[in-house]
């Protein structure tokens, strides 16, 4: 399939369905799941590679059920499948180790506050995107409805196609 | 032995003539020999007196020498071996006055006229004799003792026996400074030397002093000594600009003794306590004192010996008083440092509480403050989806999103289940992910449950249907969303509420569960990885302050959390201890509670936490505590690693 995966972990529904719901426009160009605890999101990320779908973009809370988000997110820098992963802690809970563990060990790229606006959201997410696929070189064809950075645009038809 | 008796004469007549006159007055006690010239008897005088057997009496006559009879005499004078001797001039009263200048110098003893009676020769011996014998020749007495004047010798033996016993005492005197002074009290020796003084330098000038005078200052050069013989003195030193006093009891009566005996500068200075009479003395005065009196040196010595002594017990003395002082002064410190810690620890604890104090002031404003809001979204929420439904209501094309909007809520779904259906919908009807996410989202799980709901748009196209699904399942999700987040800020405000409330509030009926599950609410988000069992049983309520109870489970349940690094088993029982009282037990499994911390939970200044702000916290135990007996309850703890539990009794009619 090919497809960049945007991968949000929340244990609260109605937090994870508003998320979702603000996220509703990326859908058409990008691969969307949501996970309510890191073990769920384990087993979406096993479910991406088995379908040839690329983690792009994780959005994750901090205070989950079982693994904390930043631990989650510190698996993850770790590990070598996901080179230029961007990673969001979404979070009203973190204090301030947690916060610099997060950034020193999670190679965390945005921070963003509970409660947060869905434009802030947005916009976030647009960014994130972006640089992760100038970053990993990919062809930015298929994209170009949602993301609108004109970098992307000097890079048609260079990298590598995933659609 | 017999007395030798010299006589020197020119006429041998009256040279036998005296022979035989002391012969009879000594009854032949006396050896008599004759010289006709002075050279043959000075000769014979000076050899008797060189073998100790110097003549009792030398009678001068006239002699043909040159310077005759008082020559002779003048001769004689000048032997000092002859001076014992008694001399006789014999002359007529017309020559003798010629021999004034003999009689002046006390050459001659006697004077016999040549026409001497028997009588007058006898008073003459024996006052020359008794002289003699008593004082150079007493070994003569028996031979001599017919003509001796015995009342002279008895005169003399009384004389010399009132010397004898004066010496005596003198003697004894003496021994007794040395020997039985130390049997004399202070004042005693002290009288006894001050009246020796006044006896050898003819009782010396007193000096006066009044109150607050300085009778000698620290530093000055030693030259006399003070006797106190009346009022009180003190010894003090300057001491970084301080008169401190050294000696006022123990100063004694002697005033600087010691700097005079080792001749040092004066060491103390004195002053007059009182009107102080006192005997000043140089030093040359107590030398030549010292001198002439054995008596007074031994006195000297015991009082120097006293006062040493007695300045040696105040010096131990105010040794002991300085060790104990310092001992007193280093425990108070001791004390005030362990004061002002637990000032300061009390003072942190105040801020930490006036903190707690502060975050439930602000607590409960918030939640008066956030009560409206969320009462008017609640109720708008509700409001909107009446309304949205009586409007779709009006429109045949809107029967898909009324039928969403008034039909029950989807059951809740895990998120993998909904991939899973969404996935399989997706394939189904041959849409895309999202699109077939909306339909699991609307609560339509498969091609069977959206084609029963297409029935009710026979009209309509199939992306048409589904974008209604979608939108009026979001909707519905939205509105029932808002509904339970809006019940759930209205929970949290109500238990904040109560929370916060003031302590003067009176006792309410109290529901210990509902106390209890506020609580948990509350600390939902710390809980996130706790397991809570709970087994409550069938308690009555009781009069109590709900606020002040949920403090205490906030803080156990806290605690506990905190034990278990916010994952594990926290067990909550609740039961009847027995028909009087409630028990509600909270039980971890975390690390347990140290032995030497346990021992001191319950003190007010005691937190394990270094400082840290937490809900509820600081000085939770000993408060949770206060609340409890308030309560007419009982807080009491086991603890061992891997199981800690809190009990609390309360009594059922509190």
């Amino acid at each position: 399939m090919n497809r960049i995966a945007i991968l949000t972990v929340e244990d609260e529904s109605e937090v994870r369905q508003a998320i979702e719901r603000d996220l509703e426009s990326f859908a058409t160009a990008f691969r969307v799941e949501t996970a309510a605890d890191v073990a769920d999101a384990r087993e979406v990320i096993a479910t991406l590679a088995a379908q040839s779908d690329t983690l792009g973009l994780i959005i994750s809370d901090h205070r989950l059920p079982g693994t904390s988000g930043v631990d989650f997110l510190t698996e993850l820098e770790a590990d070598p499948q996901h080179p230029g992963l961007r990673k969001i802690l979404l979070t009203g809970q973190a204090d301030q180790a947690d916060t610099i563990r997060a950034i020193n060990s999670g190679g965390l790229n945005r921070y963003i506050a509970k409660p947060w606006s869905a434009d802030e959201l947005r916009t976030i997410v647009t960014t994130q995107l972006t640089e992760f696929i100038l970053e990993r070189d990919i062809d930015p064809m298929p994209y170009l409805g949602v993301l609108t950075d004109p970098r992307l645009l000097t890079r048609i038809g260079r990298g590598p196609h995933i659609d | 032995m017999s007395a030798l008796v010299l006589c020197a004469h020119r006429d041998p007549g009256t040279a036998g003539k005296l022979r035989d006159a002391i012969t009879a007055a000594t009854h032949g006690g006396a050896d008599f020999e004759h010289f006709t010239t002075a050279g043959t008897l000075l000769a014979r005088a000076t050899a008797a007196a060189a073998s100790h057997h110097e003549p009792a009496l030398i009678f001068c006559g006239p002699v043909d020498d040159d310077g005759g009879a008082t020559g002779l005499l003048h001769r004689l004078h000048q032997q000092p071996a002859l001076r014992a001797s008694r001399k006789i001039l014999i002359a007529t009263r017309q020559e003798a006055a010629g021999a004034s200048e003999l009689l002046r110098l006390g050459a001659v003893h006697g004077l016999l006229d040549p026409d001497f009676s028997e009588t007058d020769l006898h008073q003459l011996l024996r006052h020359l004799l008794t002289d003699f014998v008593l004082h150079s020749a007493p070994h003569l007495i028996d031979e001599l003792h017919p003509i001796l004047d015995l009342r002279e010798f008895a005169a003399a033996f009384t004389s010399a026996r009132a010397r004898l016993t004066k010496l005596n005492e003198r003697i004894g005197q003496v021994e007794r400074s040395v020997i039985g002074a130390d049997l004399m009290t202070d004042d005693q020796v002290e009288s006894a030397m001050i009246s020796e003084f006044d006896r050898l330098l003819e009782n010396p000038e007193r000096s006066s002093y009044e109150p607050g005078e300085i009778l000698v200052r620290e530093g000055e050069d030693p030259g006399s000594i003070w006797i106190i013989l009346s009022g009180q003195v003190k010894l003090f030193r300057s001491i970084e600009g301080e008169d401190l006093t050294f000696h006022s009891e123990s100063a004694g009566r002697i005033v600087g003794l010691m700097s005079l005996s080792l001749q040092n500068p004066i060491f103390f200075s004195c002053r007059a306590v009182n009107a102080v009479t006192a005997l000043r003395l140089s030093r040359a005065q107590i030398t030549d004192a010292i001198h002439r009196s054995p008596v007074l040196s031994n006195y000297l010595i015991t009082v120097i010996l006293r006062s040493m002594a007695r300045r040696n017990r105040r010096a131990a003395q105010l040794l002991t008083q300085v060790r104990t002082l310092n001992k007193r002064l280093s425990s108070q410190r001791d004390e005030l440092s362990a004061a002002l810690d637990e000032l300061r620890e009390t003072q942190r604890q105040l801020i930490e509480s006036a903190k707690m104090a502060t975050l439930g002031n602000l607590a409960a404003g918030m939640a008066h403050e956030l009560n409206n809001p969320v009462a008017a979204i609640l109720s708008a929420s509700g409001h909107l989806g009446e309304d949205l439904t009586t409007l779709l209501a009006t429109s045949p094309d809107f029967t898909i999103a009324h039928h969403l909007l008034t039909r029950p809520a989807p059951a809740a779904l895990a998120t993998r289940e909904e991939r899973q259906l969404r996935d399989e919908l997706a394939a189904t009807l041959a849409i895309t992910s999202p699109r077939a996410a909306r339909l699991i989202a609307a609560g339509i799980y498969d091609a069977s449950a959206f084609r029963e709901i297409s029935q009710l748009a026979p009209a309509a196209t199939r992306d048409a249907i589904i974008d209604q699904i979608d939108r009026a399942g979001q909707i519905a999700a939205a509105l029932r969303n808002i509904q339970n987040c809006g019940t759930r800020i209205a929970a949290l405000v109500r238990s904040l509420k109560t929370h916060a409330r003031q302590d003067d509030v009176p006792r309410e009926t109290t529901d210990i569960h509902t106390t209890l599950e506020d609580v948990l609410l509350i600390l939902a988000n710390k809980l996130k990885n706790i397991t809570v069992l709970k087994e409550y049983g069938t308690l009555p309520h009781i009069q109590a302050h709900p606020g002040q109870l949920q403090q205490v489970w906030t803080n156990l349940i806290t605690n506990a959390i905190q034990a278990m690094d916010e994952s594990g088993t926290l067990a909550i029982r609740t039961t009847m201890a027995n028909p009087d009282t409630l028990r509600v037990e909270i039980e971890d499994h975390g690390k347990g509670i140290p032995p030497e911390v346990a021992e001191r939970l319950f003190e007010t200044r005691f937190t394990t936490r270094s400082g840290r702000v937490e809900f509820g916290l600081g000085l939770g135990l000993p408060i949770s505590q206060n609340i409890i007996h308030q309560h007419g309850g009982q807080i009491r703890f086991t603890s061992r690693p891997g199981l800690t539990c809190f009990t609390v009794d309360l009594p059922a009619t509190a």
